[in-house]
């Protein structure tokens, strides 16, 4: 019986194990391997197939607005995980944290918004390597497959699903929100926050500062256990917390299936692509098309479906339903950009569609100094700080709903 | 790992890597180098071919899936890449216990036939028994097991995968080692005389070819 390292060695080495792979294996997974890379880059991504019987019907039975705020819904808790933005890594402060964080392999919390100080939403989230997350809100249980793109709502009162697969999720933001802790926690760019009582423990924290985020990490001051983590940006706060790791979770609660008794409303596919400030253009438009050509008070997702139903979509000169797909996509990609910046002001509450200089939405690009301004005649400016719009009533969409 | 004649430079090595985010052929070469250390590795923790052969097949699609936004740049970073990937895949395998019943019931089989083989030299370590001894230890300590023991990985290596530093690295193998000893002369001990255990199994599972 080996003692040491060396006598370890030496038994295995005379140990019988066929390691020898398959051929056939090797070749096939191969294939499989090559297929997916191809169909992940796109190249040989099938042409999206419309499950629409026509164009008439397209526009008549209501099923593109469906499947509009299905995307909605969708974009909108995916879109929220984009304000992540790890940086490098090799911190040493945060070491034993990170270590602690990094050997999870669970992880439940509680996470809150607050806007102006007043909690606006809160929820318990679940996650689960590799990749899985379920973050339930009253109403409304969304779960994800990160790796696969794969997600579906649960709205629970209504017993509706909506599952949705998102491919191109090549953002390096675009991961569960483990996941992406656990890149930020080592950054270089961490300083130390102090000290203060959470919930009991003594924690000590670590601020990270990126474009417009500030970011704070408390851990327990003795046991380096997570304690919560803060999120500020403008009047926006998000808070997660009461941290449970490697916690025992079945495999049942990250099931991508929608139970039984639940009607499937929309099966949505769609590419991630890159979100551009011309989709979120069109989603307001759309959006007030659907609200008499009146901008809506806010930009609530769960009051989409609704405005959309009502849109004249032959005002869009849909020609195709290739051109009705291009369409649907831009609407989600709009909502992705919606969620996805930070620092934003919507401000269209009672503005006529087509009014000129009456500035409705403005939001600053990444590291520009400047913001994009997009005006109800649907026009767009760049604008320095100083002369911006000076109402910030609406910053923070409300969380997704039906 | 295994890597053959035809190996490259580090800075060729460097080069497919960035090639194989954007271009699927020098996505075939890098796997066509790493397949067998992966393979091997899903082997060594999972006892099972056909265990191995579903694990590796996850780590591969998943490499393909996430190739593009691999931060790494050298290929020193893609096996560690690769080896942490199959990590986090084998215990998400072995998470189904009955997955982990049916590894177990396999390796005992399989024992028990060796040991029938082998009584006049029963001192003798062999594979299904270091195998379920193995599996008795944390998933940290059957991945440092598993790297060091079976992959003679170096400990500088098998802390980036582990994402610890490479003395605690060594410390989770000596006390893994130790365990593991602790773990055999018990079984040996009390196995010896035993010849009950899973005979209704017998036919049920395929065990590993030895």
């Amino acid at each position: 019986m080996f003692g040491n390292e060396e006598e370890f060695a030496k038994a295995v080495a005379k140990l019988n194990v066929d390691a020898q792979p398959r051929p056939e294996h090797q070749a096939e997974l191969r294939r499989r391997m090559l297929a997916a890379f191809d169909q992940a880059r796109g190249e040989t991504a099938a042409p999206g197939g419309s499950r629409l019987a026509g164009l008439r019907s397209l526009i008549v039975n209501r099923r593109f607005m469906r499947v509009a705020a299905a995307a909605a819904i969708v974009v909108c808790v995916v879109g929220v995980v984009a304000v992540w933005n790890p940086t490098a890594r090799s911190g040493v402060a945060l070491a034993a944290v990170r270590q602690r964080v990094e050997q999870a392999r669970t992880a439940c919390f509680k996470l809150t918004w607050y806007r102006d100080g007043k909690v606006e939403y809160s929820g318990e989230v679940k996650w689960r390597e590799p990749g899985l997350m379920r973050w339930e809100v009253p109403g409304m249980i969304t779960i994800y497959d990160w790796d696969k793109g794969k997600f579906v709502v649960l709205m629970t009162e209504a017993r509706t699903a909506h599952s949705a697969e998102i491919s191109d999720l090549d953002n390096p933001y675009h991961r569960d929100w483990i996941h992406n802790l656990k890149e930020m926690i080592g950054s270089e760019s961490a300083e130390e926050a102090g000290r203060k009582d959470v919930s009991g423990p003594q924690a000590k924290g670590w601020r990270f500062r990126e474009e417009g985020w500030v970011c704070t990490i408390w851990a327990d001051a003795k046991t380096a256990e997570l304690l919560e983590v803060e999120f500020q940006t403008g009047n926006t706060r998000m808070v997660m917390s009461e941290f449970v790791l490697d916690a025992e979770l079945e495999e049942s609660l990250f099931s991508l299936t929608p139970p039984a008794d639940y009607a499937c409303h929309t099966q949505l596919q769609m590419k991630a692509g890159e979100p551009a400030e011309k989709d979120l253009i069109l989603l307001v438009r759309v959006w007030a098309m659907g609200n008499g050509d009146a901008f809506p008070d806010s930009l609530d997702a769960r009051q989409f479906s609704s405005a959309a139903a009502k849109v004249d979509w032959t005002r869009l000169e849909i020609k195709s339903q290739e051109e009705a797909k291009q369409v649907q996509d831009a609407i989600s990609r709009g909502f992705w950009f919606l969620y996805s910046a930070y620092d934003r002001t919507y401000a269209g509450k009672g503005v006529r569609l087509g009014q000129k200089e009456t500035p409705v939405f403005w939001y600053r690009p990444g590291k520009s100094k400047n913001y994009r301004v997009i005006y109800a005649d649907l026009s767009v400016k760049d604008v320095p700080p100083e002369e911006l719009p000076k109402t910030r009533s609406e910053t923070q969409p409300a969380p997704a709903g039906d | 790992m295994t890597i053959g004649a035809m190996a490259p430079s580090p800075d060729e090595a460097e080069q497919l890597l960035r090639r194989a985010r954007r271009d699927g052929q020098a996505l075939g070469r890098l796997y066509d180098r790493h397949y067998d250390g992966v393979y091997r590795y899903c082997v060594h923790r999972l006892f099972l071919r056909e265990a191995a052969e579903d694990v590796t097949s996850e780590v591969f699609l998943q490499v393909a899936r996430q190739i593009r936004t691999f931060a790494g740049a050298t290929e020193s970073d893609f096996r560690n890449w690769l080896y942490a990937v199959a990590g986090r895949q084998v215990a998400a395998y072995l998470r189904k216990a009955a997955r982990r019943k049916a590894l177990l019931e396999a390796a005992a089989y399989q024992g028990r036939l060796t040991a029938s083989r082998t009584e006049d030299c029963q001192d003798e370590l062999d594979w299904p028994s270091l195998y379920q001894a193995i599996a008795g230890l944390s998933e940290r300590e059957q991945t440092v097991v598993t790297l060091r023991g079976f992959e003679e990985l170096p400990y500088e290596q098998i802390a980036v995968v582990l994402n610890v530093k490479p003395a605690a690295a060594r410390v989770v193998f000596s006390r893994a080692l130790k365990k593991l000893k602790k773990r055999l002369l018990k079984s040996m001990g009390s196995a010896r005389g035993d010849t009950s255990c899973l005979a209704t199994k017998r036919n049920s599972r395929r065990p590993w070819r030895s």
